[in-house]
């Protein structure tokens, strides 16, 4: 094996899982030049998020937005994929480990298969799916889901007819392209890789333990997941919302929280993170399919602390009429007359009501693997108590083995952006193990040279996607291609099952092949998810990739017109024939590409901005820390411990010893970002004090401000005092005696203006607590709380708290606790729901637990790099689910409290996860233009400057010889230019005037035959 | 652009549109000119969340609003839709 | 930078309801700075005017074309058939484009802008008058502000008694030249320059003479 220079380590990865935690690690160094062998148990990648129908809390569709990372994955040539594969032993060192790999028979060859599925109609032998949670059947040969990566069947040997009894083999026949290899055998194989990255992902808690719930029993108690699939237009009722007893239309809908968390007796003592929001996104879809439905949510505490969850689960109750009930269900029993289900439960008042619902959904929670101890064996790593890996706090992606890292819910249980945070941090752990081997193990993707299309008459292809039946059962998907067949300049026109698989995407470069078509049209879903794929698909063919356009006939047709075929064929043939006439007039476009600086500029010295700086230092660039402070550590300085116990002071202590001594990182204190120009890859940052340095990325770590109370009585009395000040006195060896401390949750937090969950608070009061009950059982600690937000592993500190005689009182926002001071004396009314009445205690020490704020630098950093923010004043990301430390500017990342109120752990993910990002970014010798930009024609400009004039990002310029030149880097393509320009000089590459006349023309053909 | 606008259709222009008495059966023609980041996003979030809405509007991606034309305007009125829809 | 102003659309309108085939003719230098009469105004025009046409029910084919000037000869041959084939032409030129072009054409050529001023361009969409071509610039005693382009009543040696506040008695928004004027002069340590009185005013090289012609015959070519 070649290397650079004198490394011994290697240039490959292996990632252990494929959901979508592995799948973000694996295009992260995949992308920035390392080889990643990605195992995965299951016959396709995609995990748990592929089975999701929507995620909160924006309601985006969870296929749409992992199908084309699973299609990434899949075609990347520095991944190779590993599926029906396990791990069975690990050796060496971090840096070079061998890994074997255990692989089971497809019995389907790969290389041959076309994905057609003609084999698996033709199979006699049902079998119930997995997939769809048990709600229909799959057959013996089968994809694991209609979107598989790979798009190859697989034969399930157990119930195969051929390999169990010796006969049937229907899809041998049926195989046109000689597929199936009953031959097939299981494989042993070992690997070399530098580093480890583990995402199994989760088991799901089974509800069959809690008999008295009904599952298995009754039949219209599902679980949350098989009701994913119930709402998933791709799943066993296309999306209607169907009882499984009898197919009717529930009305009363029922969910059931903590089924399986947060129940050491029965189940997992944990909390699972997810249930109350995905309960709340399930009731909220739910109403949005059938309007007639009526959610109800039965919980335990409304655990929604992450960013816009609160407001979400506000929307739920004020615009959807969901309604939320605390209580617990004691038993589900069914109405053998009607198949209902009546729900006992206590009122708020105490009172038991037996209630009807339709239909029961139970939020099931997340536990580890059956076999997650021998996982962690066969990796060499520790398991925590629960079976999840073992990690720390303050590094929460390493495992306790070193090269060993862990992502996702195997971490703990958490949502998906965290999981797609942690998994590009495991990139940059590992890319900062493996720096200087990054491109010893992978091979450069060779392209055919591009034909030159230029002096060709336009031969265009149209491939109408039946995409399953989400377009098919309201489009006569046959009908748009024959009509499309007689389009001027449509050399080729047909429908296609699933354009977006491999198998259509084969198709599509054949016919290509075949009909020698210079232009394609693919007709399925929208242009902003797969518009690259299918580029990359006729690029692969030798076409230029902007002679391609996607025409959306399934968002922007067949879904909202869904039941009126007739007239959601014609607009699909319009859209079509819009696309077509632009296409005609389609040219190749040719993208430069310019240099990256190899250094960082890191905005904030406090733990995020030295995490992020430490990471991209150790990949070996060169990094700059502005802080705005005389010294580094931000809010940090002021933490003692975490909930675990771990030592921050300390922690932080190495951190800035580690940044002082790093020979890559230049410390610029007490100064401030004057300015910074250029752009991606190549940015000139000034600072206030002078110092200027060039830069390729910026992670913006500006942290966050701790609220400073004004309720309570904080600002009258010594006796009053926050959680923060409270740490610092227990830090310094505080004696609580037999004193009685009363803690006040939500000071200045889930309340407008301001209604966000500041996330730490709940923890930091149940440290202090078992800190002060640990050191004197004497001492009382009563905490006022409105939900007790401990969410995953810290439920057992919740847990641990209540044992050590901690009480919890809870409020309602509308009667607060009242504190009245009189001196020395502290009386604090509140309404008890347990006793169901008011009281009064009397504390020594009322302590506020005071929430988070956007820093204010914040808004000046948002201005200065045109960052946009969210209503509280946090940053905005790119995208919530899937690009959760991007910005949608190029270059710019986020971590820590810029981005919203986290825990340390999460802020020391997140801000691994920005160095993982930004180091894809910087490990790019050159960076591509992109080719969606204005195109400036000198010759044809007269210089009016209009353009400089209007130009939001400054790529006009006048240069040396007087005149209007362009910046093509800098330029987004947004074409204000092209509408102001007098002399069109300006064109927008694949929106041309004459393209969009096309359109304009096309669009408006059957008015101006009807006139 | 508006200066353009307001140019192109000076201030005092009498009102050059007769009002027309609209027919039961009009099914107005209409073009949208989305951005693509937003208006579009939002397009196709309508389908993603099945919201129905009437079936004669017609898309055309922009890549931002900014880059509407007076001439895409005139164009498509004179080529006889009853609305353009400008979104971004 | 000549500047114009579109005229109204009814205006237009009348001149060309007559004729059957109308090229909308643009002038791609002055008047398209000020995004008034380019080509792509031009095009802009043509558009309102066909639908116009199709609104009063009336049949005439309205085209547009445009060249880079309308003040130069050889431009034109460019566009050479589509003036050919029309029977009027709507110049969006300056007056000087217009007339030009009526002088080389047997059709009647109208005029699309209102010729508004020489001026310069502020920012985007505010144009401003600087000179009137009077044909004897001063702008070297007056601090290179020019008082015949810029001052109401084209006073030479002064402010007139309308002068208040720096601003001129026509509108509370005009600056009083004068007031720029010494201002600028003062700025410049030259305010001796505003106490030599100026002659009266040569209005030979202005208008008053005459249309003006100028040959170089250096760079005259014969032909």
């Amino acid at each position: 094996m070649k290397k650079k220079g004198n490394s011994t380590k290697r240039g490959s990865v292996l990632i252990a899982g494929g959901g979508i935690g592995g799948m973000q690690a694996a295009l992260d160094l995949a992308d920035s030049g390392f080889k990643v062998h990605m195992i995965q148990k299951d016959s396709s990648i995609g995990g748990t998020m592929s089975m999701l129908d929507k995620t909160f809390p924006t309601g985006d569709c969870s296929m749409c937005m992992i199908s084309p990372k699973m299609v990434e994955v899949g075609r990347h040539p520095n991944i190779v994929l590993h599926t029906l594969s396990e791990v069975t032993a690990v050796e060496g060192e971090p840096g070079d480990f061998t890994v074997s790999v255990h692989e089971q028979p497809r019995y389907v060859d790969a290389e041959k298969c076309t994905g057609c599925g003609a084999c698996e109609k033709k199979c006699p032998k049902l079998v119930v799916s997995e997939f769809e949670q048990g709600l229909t059947k799959r057959k013996a040969i089968y994809s694991l889901l209609p979107q598989a990566v790979p798009n190859t069947r697989v034969i399930d040997p157990v119930n195969c007819l051929y390999l169990q009894r010796g006969r049937c083999k229907a899809c041998v026949k049926f195989c046109d392209a000689n597929a199936i290899n009953f031959d097939d055998t299981a494989k042993d194989y070992q690997l070399q890789v530098g580093a480890i990255i583990l995402s199994p992902g989760l088991d799901r808690y089974n509800p069959r333990v809690r008999q008295e719930l009904g599952f298995g029993r009754w039949p219209n108690v599902v679980t949350s997941l098989q009701f994913e699939r119930i709402l998933s237009a791709s799943g066993p009722f296309s999306g209607e919302i169907k009882r499984p007893s009898d197919d009717k239309h529930p009305r009363k809908v029922a969910w059931i929280q903590c089924v399986g968390s947060r129940d050491p007796h029965n189940a997992n003592p944990w909390c699972s993170s997810v249930c109350c929001m995905y309960a709340t996104k399930q009731a909220v879809i739910a109403k949005e399919h059938d309007g007639s439905i009526q959610p109800t949510v039965f919980y335990m505490e409304m655990r929604a602390f992450g960013k816009d969850f609160d407001k979400y689960v506000d929307r739920a109750k004020t615009e959807y009429g969901v309604v939320y009930r605390r209580t617990m269900i004691s038993d589900v029993k069914e109405d053998p007359d009607t198949g209902s289900l009546i729900l006992r439960y206590a009122a708020e008042d105490g009172k038991l009501i037996n209630e009807v619902f339709d239909m029961v959904v139970l939020s099931i929670g997340f536990q580890p693997h059956a076999d997650a101890a021998e996982f962690a064996r066969t990796f060499g790593i520790e398991p925590n108590i629960h079976g999840f890996a073992r990690t720390s706090t303050l590094s929460p992606v390493e495992t306790t083995r070193p090269g060993v890292y862990v992502t996702g819910t195997y971490q703990g249980p958490k949502d998906i952006p965290e999981t797609v945070a942690q998994g590009s941090a495991v990139a940059g752990r590992s890319m900062a193990l493996l720096g200087e081997a990054r491109g010893t193990d992978i091979t450069v993707q060779e392209l055919p040279e591009e034909r030159d299309i230029t002096e060709e008459e336009p031969r265009v292809g149209v491939f109408v996607c039946h995409c399953g039946i989400n377009i098919a059962q309201t489009v006569d998907v046959k009908g748009v291609a024959e009509e499309m067949r007689g389009y001027p300049g449509v050399t080729y026109s047909d429908d296609l099952m699933y354009a977006c698989a491999p198998d259509g995407q084969e198709k599509i470069k054949e016919i290509i092949n075949e009909h020698k078509l210079n232009r394609v049209i693919v007709a399925s879903c929208t242009p902003r998810t797969h518009a690259p794929l299918f580029q990359d698909t006729i690029r692969e063919v030798g076409l230029n990739k902007y002679l391609f356009e996607l025409a959306d006939i399934r968002e922007q047709c067949s879904w909202c017109h869904m039941g009126q075929k007739e007239i959601a064929t014609l607009k699909a043939k319009e859209i079509v024939k819009m696309n077509v006439a632009k296409a005609r007039h389609l040219q190749p476009v040719h993208t430069d590409a310019v240099d990256v600086t190899p250094a960082a500029l890191v905005i904030g010295g406090g733990v995020a901005g030295m995490t992020s700086a430490l990471s991209l230092a150790d990949q070996g660039f060169d990094v700059h820390i502005v802080e705005k402070n005389d010294q580094l550590g931000g809010l940090a300085a002021n933490v003692y411990r975490t909930l675990d116990g771990s030592d921050v002071q300390a922690f932080v202590e190495e951190k800035i010893a580690a940044v002082d001594n790093h020979p890559n990182i230049a410390t610029h204190l007490d100064t401030e970002v004057e300015n910074t120009g250029g752009f991606v890859g190549s940015f000139k940052t000034t600072l206030a004090n002078g110092d200027q340095f060039a830069h390729g990325a910026i992670v913006v770590a500006s942290g966050g401000m701790e609220y400073e109370p004004e309720e309570y009585g904080y600002k009258e009395s010594d006796h009053v005092i926050t959680q923060r000040e409270l740490e610092k006195q227990i830090a310094e060896g505080l004696d609580p005696g037999s004193r009685h401390f009363l803690m006040i949750q939500c000071v200045g937090s889930r309340e407008e203006p301001l209604n966000f969950c500041s996330r730490i608070c709940c923890q930091d009061a149940i440290k202090n607590a078992i800190a002060i009950k640990e050191k004197s059982p004497a001492a009382q600690v009563t905490i006022l709380y409105r939900d007790i937000r401990t969410y995953g592993l810290r439920e057992d500190f919740y847990q641990k708290a209540r044992d050590l005689g901690v009480l919890f009182v809870r409020f309602e926002p509308e009667a607060k606790p009242q504190v009245d001071i009189d001196g020395d004396r502290i009386q604090v009314s509140a309404f008890d729901y347990v006793l169901n009445r008011d009281i009064r205690l009397f504390p020594d020490t009322v302590v506020l637990s005071t929430g988070l704020r956007p820093h204010p630098l914040t808004e000046k950093v948002g201005k200065q790099y045109k960052l946009t923010r969210n209503p509280d004043g946090f940053f905005l990301e790119a995208h919530v689910k899937l690009r959760p430390v991007d910005f949608p500017s190029e270059g710019l990342y986020v971590a820590g409290l810029a981005h919203a109120p986290k825990n340390l752990d999460e802020t020391v993910s997140q801000a691994l996860a920005a160095a993982g990002r930004a180091g894809v970014l910087l490990s790019h010798d050159k960076l591509s233009v992109s080719g969606i930009i204005s195109k400036h024609d000198r010759d044809i400009c007269m210089s009016c400057l209009a353009c400089l004039r209007v130009c939001p990002f400054g790529s006009p310029f006048i240069d040396e010889d007087g005149k209007v030149s362009h910046n093509e880097v800098i330029c987004t393509g947004c074409g204000i230019c092209a509408g102001i320009c007098p002399a069109k000089a300006f064109q927008v590459n694949n929106f041309r005037d004459d393209q969009i006349h096309a359109m304009i023309d096309a669009a408006t053909e059957n008015i101006c035959a009807k006139a | 652009m508006t200066v353009q606008a307001q140019a192109a259709v000076p201030e005092e222009a009498p009102s050059i549109e007769p009002v027309i008495e609209i027919p039961e059966d009009w099914d107005p023609s209409i073009l949208a000119f989305a951005c693509h980041y937003c208006a579009f996003a939002a397009a196709d979030l309508a389908g993603v969340m099945r919201l129905s809405y009437s079936h004669n509007v017609k898309i055309i991606r922009m890549p931002c609003t900014g880059k509407l034309d007076h001439g895409y305007v005139l164009r498509a009125f004179e080529r006889g839709v009853d609305g353009l829809f400008v979104a971004g | 930078m000549i500047v114009g102003e579109q005229k109204p659309l009814e205006e237009l309108w009348e001149y060309i309801k007559d004729h059957k085939k109308v090229l909308v003719f643009g002038c791609n230098t002055c008047v398209a700075v000020c995004q008034q009469g380019g080509n792509k105004e031009a095009e802009i025009l043509a558009s309102m005017l066909r639908m116009k046409a199709t609104q009063e029910g009336v049949d005439i084919d309205i085209q547009d074309s445009g060249i880079e000037r309308q003040c130069e000869h050889e431009f034109f041959e460019k566009a050479e058939d589509r003036i050919e084939w029309a029977d009027a032409v709507l110049s969006t030129a300056c007056g000087i484009g217009v007339q030009f072009m009526a002088e080389n054409y047997p059709k009647p050529i109208y005029p699309g802008l209102n010729t508004t001023f020489l001026g310069a361009v502020e920012e985007l969409g505010v144009y401003t008058e600087r000179c009137q071509a009077c044909g004897q610039c001063i702008l070297a005693r007056t601090g290179g502000i020019c008082p015949i382009a810029r001052c109401a009543k084209r006073v030479m040696n002064g402010p007139c008694g309308g002068s208040t506040n720096g601003k001129c008695e026509i509108s509370k928004d005009v600056d009083c030249a004068w007031q720029l004027i010494v201002d600028r002069l003062k700025l410049l340590g030259q305010l001796d320059q505003y106490e030599e009185l100026t002659p009266i005013k040569d209005w030979s090289s202005d208008r008053a003479g005459g249309p003006r012609k100028l040959v170089r015959e250096d760079v005259q070519h014969d032909s």
